[in-house]
Parts: structure tokens; C-alpha cells; sequence
């Protein structure tokens, strides 16, 4: 194993938390860089106390791991995130390229492959992946685990929402847990287990207090901060540090709401963004918002929860429901229906201008772009502008380039604006 | 090649006439409805039981212009999907009565959802698919295929009975047993069937009633068994990768000196090599769901060990010397299967290439200068011993 790159990371990351904390004014910000650091800095912690890694992809409860005594590790967002920290794009991607991974996948895969077939990812003792998100979600797993010789259990989901699936699901964590049990000889702590799932049910919770809160003019959350909460959210589900930070952005939203003030001085115009942007940025954001007061309140991929509550007295059928009323999981598994209807609501309840569709290189979610654009525009009024880019390669598209088809939409927008109020 | 397969020309007559062949104009004409279906696991058996003649949809035998999908489905939906979605928007697949998918890929998930947004046909069908063989996800599917059923029987106003569902398992069995002697032939040292001439049989297969498919299919194997058609020691290919349909892909690869002895495409063995129990005491649905989750796996099912043993032990069969993976740009399934694949192929000492394609495209250009080096270095191989 070579553990150079991980570490390096995690330091940079450590330094960079050192360097931006003393500056930053908001409680959110704050506790965004404590609680980030602090995942990466307990998975190097288990690699150094040779504690046993769980590494998993998005959307698999890392609550069964953290119940079992394991230390749970994103798989695609974490090398992500090494990645982001150290600035070796190019290195991880060509690596993968050279195993034999196209082009014509996604970045974030690709980069994820990159450090496994380097060495550069902690050694896990098993993987688990879901068949949730996308073809390459499901399938990168599998590539993972051969290259890591390492024993590795697929979580079957169903299409979407029913009882019967429901307990089908539920019936996978169950085997999901007998797999974990098998190979690393742990038994699961059930009163463990629903403890951590009591968390996760008041961090849901948080979150669709804080989307309530968000439908406030002017808005009173940044657009970086939605991002940030949904990883948040799958890195800390069930813990103390998911709760905390739910907590602290909660009362930093609502203590504006109440006090009628914006996340920025002077918003002008409303977004809605219905896909992941570039995850190694969120400077676009933040220039939208500083030099045109065009903020995102509303993420209708990450921020629209379903209705149904998690009962943490039933673990693994708690489990299944939050899967199954989670943003994201709701949106991209499913009929396309439920995304679109869900976006038109957003639309309405939020007071909405207009929309962005980051097209990610290589995505095949893209093909919902027609849909959802004509459906926002027929049934809610409002234009959708789509932005060609890639999720984890800044060398795809340039930021220029994405400034310029921003600013001219924003421009549109606010003309409209101009013409409605006359 | 010696002789010419005469009873290859009705197969052949068929795909000149895709979208619309004669055998489901015929179909059309005496009243008969039909659903196009795509995604490899739709039950046909199903369908056929109901009384609808189901299609399997594609694209052209050629790489098109997509300008009508491309509005629609953005180009990283594969070529696939979108040259099936161009043909409707042109307004070929008019004479369809019903669309069915399954969850099979992102791809044709997102072409269901743009089809029924904005050219439902008169019948929209889904059906989940679990991605496991257990005995959960086996009750799962079932109860999900009794579902399936019953939407069936409400949109038809037909009652699908038990002994439609045998009659429809022996009809679509009886193709997949000759299909399994066409293979044997394949086994052979000379082959009398090329690989470019068996996709023509496959496509075909998706367009006609299965009986009469059944009756041509037989009247080739019955000449190709008396046939001495190869010479030849060349070397002995497998084809694998994203549903295929271009017989001139397959022909180009032949044509620089080798033969294709086999294959493990969804269009082709995947879906016509295993069999469903005919046992007159299980339920023939229950006989269904099990066959479609554990047929010849594709990609999409796990454990993904079984889908390799199963496409080595083949390779071992049919005396493979080479595979060649054609993948369709952005077949994310493909892409991920094909890596792990090559490698459990290699590790057995046999060499693989992989193809970056759009659908619908021949063996031309880079491609045929790298499957001609491919050739070559087989080739050299065997001579080496």
C-alpha cells in the first residue's frame, strides 16, 4: 500500500482548515472544514491503529458499520477528495485511463479507479456497493474490489418505492450485515444500530426543517452550503457529527429567516439547480451570487426529500425508507416523473427564476435534461440553462467558459424579470 | 468459402425490410398486436402468451445521422438508445401497440422515460428486474412478474392462462435448442456458419413470430450440417460487448482472416443458450422468473464471477483464440464488464481488444487496421504454438 497520497491530502486538508477558519464568519462554513477534516482525519486514524475499514459507495448506510464497530469510508468521494486536496487530476485519471478506463465514464469514477489501481486508497477490509445512482456506480465496485483482492458484498435496490420493495431492501441490509459479520467475525449491536438510526432520523429531520426554511426571501442559505449538507449528510449519517452539523446550519438559517436577512447582501435572481455541478469548485457559485446576486435556494436533486418518516424502532426497514425518500436516490432511480414533478413544485414553493442543468461529461443521467427543461418551461414558466462540464475534471471545460454561459443566461433572466414587473 | 447457405435468404429478406418486415405486417394485417420491447430481460414468453407479438427493438444496420434523438436524448445516452428513439421519431415504429423496458441500464431507463413523455404509445410497460439471483430476489421478481401479468391482461382485455404460458415456453425454448445446435456446429474445426451470417439470424429473430422463426431456423441448420463451407486453421474469434445487429461489423472482422465462432452478446447467446423448465408441476410463471434471473448473466447481474465463468467456460468450448469487446461510447455496464473480463481473459492466455464504437458501425477505418494487427499477432501465436 501507499498511504503517501492520503496522508498528504488529509495534511493539506488540515492546513487549508487552519488557514480559511480564522476568516470565516459563518457557524455553517466553520463547522463544514471541522467536520470534514475530522472525517478524513478518523479514517487515517483507523489506518495507523490498523482498525478495520469499511469502504463503501454513496447511499450504502455507513450506520451498520458505525453500529459494528467499523470504520466507514466513502469510496468515490473520498478519492475525490484526495484528489481535490492534492491536485493530482491528471495523475489518478491517466492511471485509470492506462488500466483500461475510457473516457466515456464519469471523472469521479475514473479518478476513484485511479487510486485504487495505485495503491493510494486505504486497504479496506471489505466493499460494499449498491446498484443506486448509476450504471457506473454499480459497476465500478466490482472493479474496486478486484483490484484491492478484496471480499466484496452488492446491495440489490429496487427500481422504486412500493412495500414490496421496501421489504426487499430491508431484506438486503439484513444480508448486507451477515456478509459483514461473516468476514470480519463481528456481531452487529441491533440497540447500536438504532441508536445511530434515532440520529440519522433527527438529521433528516434537520434537513427538510432547513428546506423549509430555504423557501424565505431572500434566501437565507448559500448555495455551497446545499452541496456541503448532502455530504455531509451520507459521510456522518447516524453520528453525533451528522447531528451537529444539521444543528449549526439549522440555526444559522433560521436565526436569518427570523431576522429577515439574505445568505448574501443583495439577491437578485432565484435559482433552482437540478444536477450535481463540479464538485472540485464551488467558486462558480460563489461568483454568481458575489457579482450578480444570483443565488441557488433551492437543489431539487439534494434538497427534496420524500414524505415518509424513518421509524428507527424498525432498523432495517428504517434504513430502506430513508433510501427510498432520500433526495438524490429519489431523483435518479425510478421514472423521471417524480424528479420532474418534484421540480416543478420547487419551482412554485421557492419562487424560482430559473434553473441550471450541469451536464456532466460522460453522464447518462443527461437524458433527463429534455424532459425536465420542457416540463419547467410548460408548466412552470421558467428557462433551464444547460452547462456542458465535468464533475471532477477542472481541464474539461474551463471555468471561463462556464462564467460566460452563466452570465449570458443570468442576463436573460434578469431582463425577464424587468419585463414582468413592467 | 465453398457454398453459399440458400436458406440463409429469408433471414436475410427480413432485415432488409426493418423497421416494418412482412412477417409483422402480416401479423398487423390479420389483427394482431405488437409490442417493441427493449432491455434484455423483458419475458417474452409473457407477451407472446398474451397474444401480442413482441419485438425487440433496434437501430439501423448502419451508423445514422441522429439529428431527431439528439434532441431528446443527449449524447451520452448511448448511440444505442437514441438510434432506436430516431427510428420513432420518424415515425417507423408507428405500428406498435405497446413499449416496453425494464431497468436494464441508465440507457434504457432515460429512452422510457422520453418515449412516454413524447410519443406514448398506446401501451406503456415496465418491469423491474433485481439485479440478483437469490432466493429473495427471486420471490421479489415473481411477485413483481404476477403484476406485470395482470397489467398485461387489463390493457389487452386478455386472460393470460397457464397453458398460454407453457405453449409460449416450448415455442421460445424450441428456438433457444436449435440455436444451441446452430452453436455446436460452431464448435467445429470449420465451422459452416460465419459469425456475420448468425447476427443476420439474430435479427431477424426479434422480428417474427417465433414458430415461423423456428421453421427457418431449422431448414439452416439442416444445410448447414450437410455444408463443407471452411477450409481453414484461421483464427478463432469470440464477440462480446454491447448488443450488436451490424452483420458488416462481424463480416469485416472475418474478412481479415479470421472467423467468429462465438459470442456473448445480449442480442445473441445470452439470451438463446439457457432453457426455462417445461416440468408440467411448477408454475410457469415461477418457471419464468427464475429462467430470466439466471439466465447466461449479463453485466448488470451480480455476483459478476458468474457472468466471466460462464463466458470462459465458452471461450474453452468453442476453442476460442481471441475475444474482441465492442463497446458502445458511454455503455457504462460494458465499459466496466469489458475491464474486468479482459483481464480473466488474458490470465488464461487469451488475448483481447476492445472496440470503442457507435452503434450501428462497420468493421472500417482504425478499426479494421486494429483488428487486422489483432489478427495478426493470433496468428502468430499459433504458428508459434
Amino acid at each position: 500500500m501507499d498511504h503517501s497520497l492520503w496522508l498528504k491530502a488529509v495534511k493539506n486538508l488540515e492546513d487549508l482548515t487552519s488557514h480559511v477558519l480564522p476568516k470565516v464568519t459563518s457557524s455553517g462554513e466553520k463547522a463544514y472544514y471541522e467536520l470534514y477534516t475530522a472525517y478524513f482525519q478518523k479514517v487515517t486514524q483507523a489506518m495507523t491503529e490498523g482498525k478495520e475499514i469499511a469502504a463503501h459507495s454513496t447511499f450504502v448506510p455507513p450506520e451498520i458499520f458505525h453500529a459494528m464497530d467499523m470504520v466507514p469510508v466513502l469510496i468515490v468521494s473520498s478519492s475525490g477528495a484526495m484528489t481535490v486536496c492534492t491536485r493530482n487530476y491528471k495523475d489518478a485519471m491517466e492511471t485509470s485511463r492506462g488500466y483500461g478506463v475510457p473516457l466515456e465514464t464519469c471523472s469521479a469514477h475514473r479518478i476513484q479507479l485511479g487510486h485504487f489501481v495505485k495503491d493510494w486508497f486505504p486497504k479496506p477490509k471489505l466493499i460494499v456497493h449498491m446498484g443506486a445512482g448509476c450504471d457506473a456506480f454499480s459497476s465500478s465496485g466490482g472493479v474496486s474490489a478486484d483490484l484491492y483482492d478484496c471480499p466484496d458484498f452488492y446491495l440489490d435496490v429496487p427500481w422504486e418505492y412500493s412495500e414490496r420493495g421496501l421489504k426487499y431492501l430491508a431484506d438486503e441490509f439484513g444480508r448486507l450485515i451477515e456478509f459483514v459479520e461473516k468476514v470480519t467475525g463481528r456481531k452487529m449491536d441491533w440497540n447500536r444500530l438504532k441508536e445511530n438510526i434515532a440520529r440519522t432520523a433527527e438529521m433528516t429531520r434537520l434537513y427538510r426543517e432547513i428546506a423549509e426554511l430555504r423557501k424565505a426571501v431572500p434566501s437565507p442559505m448559500e448555495s455551497r452550503r446545499a452541496w456541503q449538507s448532502y455530504w455531509m449528510y451520507w459521510i456522518n449519517a447516524g453520528t453525533p457529527e451528522g447531528v451537529k452539523w444539521f444543528t449549526i446550519v439549522r440555526d444559522e438559517v433560521k436565526g436569518r429567516v427570523e431576522k429577515g436577512i439574505g445568505a448574501i447582501p443583495n439577491e437578485k435572481l432565484r435559482l433552482l439547480d437540478l444536477f450535481m455541478p463540479p464538485q472540485f469548485s464551488f467558486r462558480l457559485q460563489d461568483w454568481m451570487a458575489k457579482d450578480y446576486g444570483a443565488l441557488f435556494v433551492n437543489e431539487s436533486i439534494v434538497f427534496q426529500w420524500g414524505e415518509e418518516e424513518i421509524d428507527p424502532s424498525n432498523p432495517l426497514e428504517a434504513l430502506a425508507m430513508r433510501y427510498f425518500m432520500a433526495p438524490m436516490t429519489r431523483c435518479i432511480m425510478g421514472s423521471s416523473k417524480d424528479f420532474i414533478n418534484d421540480s416543478i413544485k420547487v419551482v412554485r414553493e421557492y419562487k424560482i427564476d430559473g434553473a441550471v442543468f450541469w451536464a456532466q461529461n460522460a453522464c447518462r443521467q443527461s437524458g433527463i435534461i429534455r424532459s425536465l427543461k420542457d416540463a419547467l418551461s410548460e408548466q412552470a414558466g421558467i428557462p433551464t440553462l444547460v452547462v456542458d462540464c465535468d464533475i471532477m475534471d477542472p481541464t474539461f471545460v474551463t471555468v471561463e467558459e462556464m462564467q460566460q454561459k452563466l452570465k449570458d443566461f443570468i442576463e436573460i433572466l434578469s431582463e425577464r424579470i424587468v419585463r414582468r414587473s413592467n | 468459402m465453398s457454398q453459399i447457405l440458400k436458406t440463409l435468404d429469408p433471414f436475410k429478406k427480413i432485415n432488409t425490410e426493418f423497421p416494418f418486415a412482412s412477417p409483422i405486417k402480416d401479423w398487423k394485417k390479420s389483427g394482431g398486436k405488437v409490442i417493441g420491447f427493449f432491455g434484455g430481460d423483458v419475458p417474452e414468453e409473457i407477451l407472446s402468451a398474451a397474444g401480442v407479438l413482441p419485438i425487440w427493438l433496434r437501430g439501423p444496420c448502419s451508423e445514422v445521422p441522429l439529428d431527431a434523438a439528439n434532441a431528446y436524448l443527449h449524447m451520452y445516452s448511448c448511440s444505442h438508445m437514441r438510434s432506436i428513439f430516431e427510428i420513432a421519431l420518424k415515425g417507423d415504429y408507428s405500428y406498435l401497440d405497446g413499449v416496453m423496458s425494464t431497468p436494464y441500464c441508465d440507457g434504457t431507463r432515460r429512452l422510457y422515460d422520453v418515449w412516454e413523455r413524447y410519443m406514448p404509445a398506446p401501451a406503456m410497460l415496465f418491469l423491474h428486474t433485481p439485479h440478483k439471483n437469490t432466493s429473495e430476489a427471486e420471490a421479489f421478481h415473481y411477485q413483481n412478474i404476477e403484476e406485470f401479468v395482470e397489467s398485461l391482461e387489463r390493457v389487452f382485455q386478455k386472460k393470460i392462462t397457464d397453458e398460454a404460458l407453457r405453449e409460449a415456453i416450448r415455442t421460445y425454448n424450441k428456438t433457444r435448442k436449435l440455436f444451441n445446435r446452430l452453436f455446436d456446429l460452431r464448435k467445429k474445426n470449420n465451422p459452416p456458419v460465419l459469425g456475420s451470417e448468425v447476427i443476420e439470424i439474430y435479427n431477424a429473430s426479434a422480428m417474427m413470430p417465433r414458430k415461423d422463426f423456428n421453421i427457418l431456423l431449422e431448414n439452416l441448420i439442416n444445410e448447414a450440417k450437410a455444408a463443407d463451407r471452411m477450409p481453414n486453421n484461421c483464427p478463432r474469434l469470440m464477440i462480446n460487448g454491447t448488443a450488436l445487429h451490424n452483420p458488416e461489423y462481424v463480416k469485416g472482422i472475418e474478412d481479415l482472416g479470421s472467423i467468429v465462432v462465438a459470442d456473448s452478446l445480449l442480442n445473441g447467446a445470452m439470451s438463446f443458450t439457457d432453457l426455462i423448465s417445461e416440468d408440467e408441476n411448477t408454475d410457469p410463471l415461477l418457471a419464468i422468473t427464475r429462467y430470466y434471473l439466471n439466465k447466461f448473466p449479463a453485466p448488470r447481474m451480480v455476483p459478476s464471477e458468474a457472468r466471466f465463468n460462464r463466458i470462459l467456460e465458452m471461450a474453452e468450448q468453442f476453442h476460442v483464440d481471441g475475444m474482441i469487446t465492442g463497446v458502445v461510447r458511454y455503455c457504462a455496464p460494458h465499459i466496466y464488464d469489458e475491464i474486468r473480463l479482459s483481464k480473466r481473459f488474458e490470465a488464461r492466455g487469451i488475448p483481447s481488444l476492445r472496440l470503442d464504437l457507435e452503434y450501428g458501425m462497420a468493421a472500417t477505418g482504425q478499426i479494421k487496421t486494429r483488428v487486422q494487427a489483432f489478427v495478426e499477432m493470433i496468428e502468430e501465436r499459433k504458428r508459434k504454438g
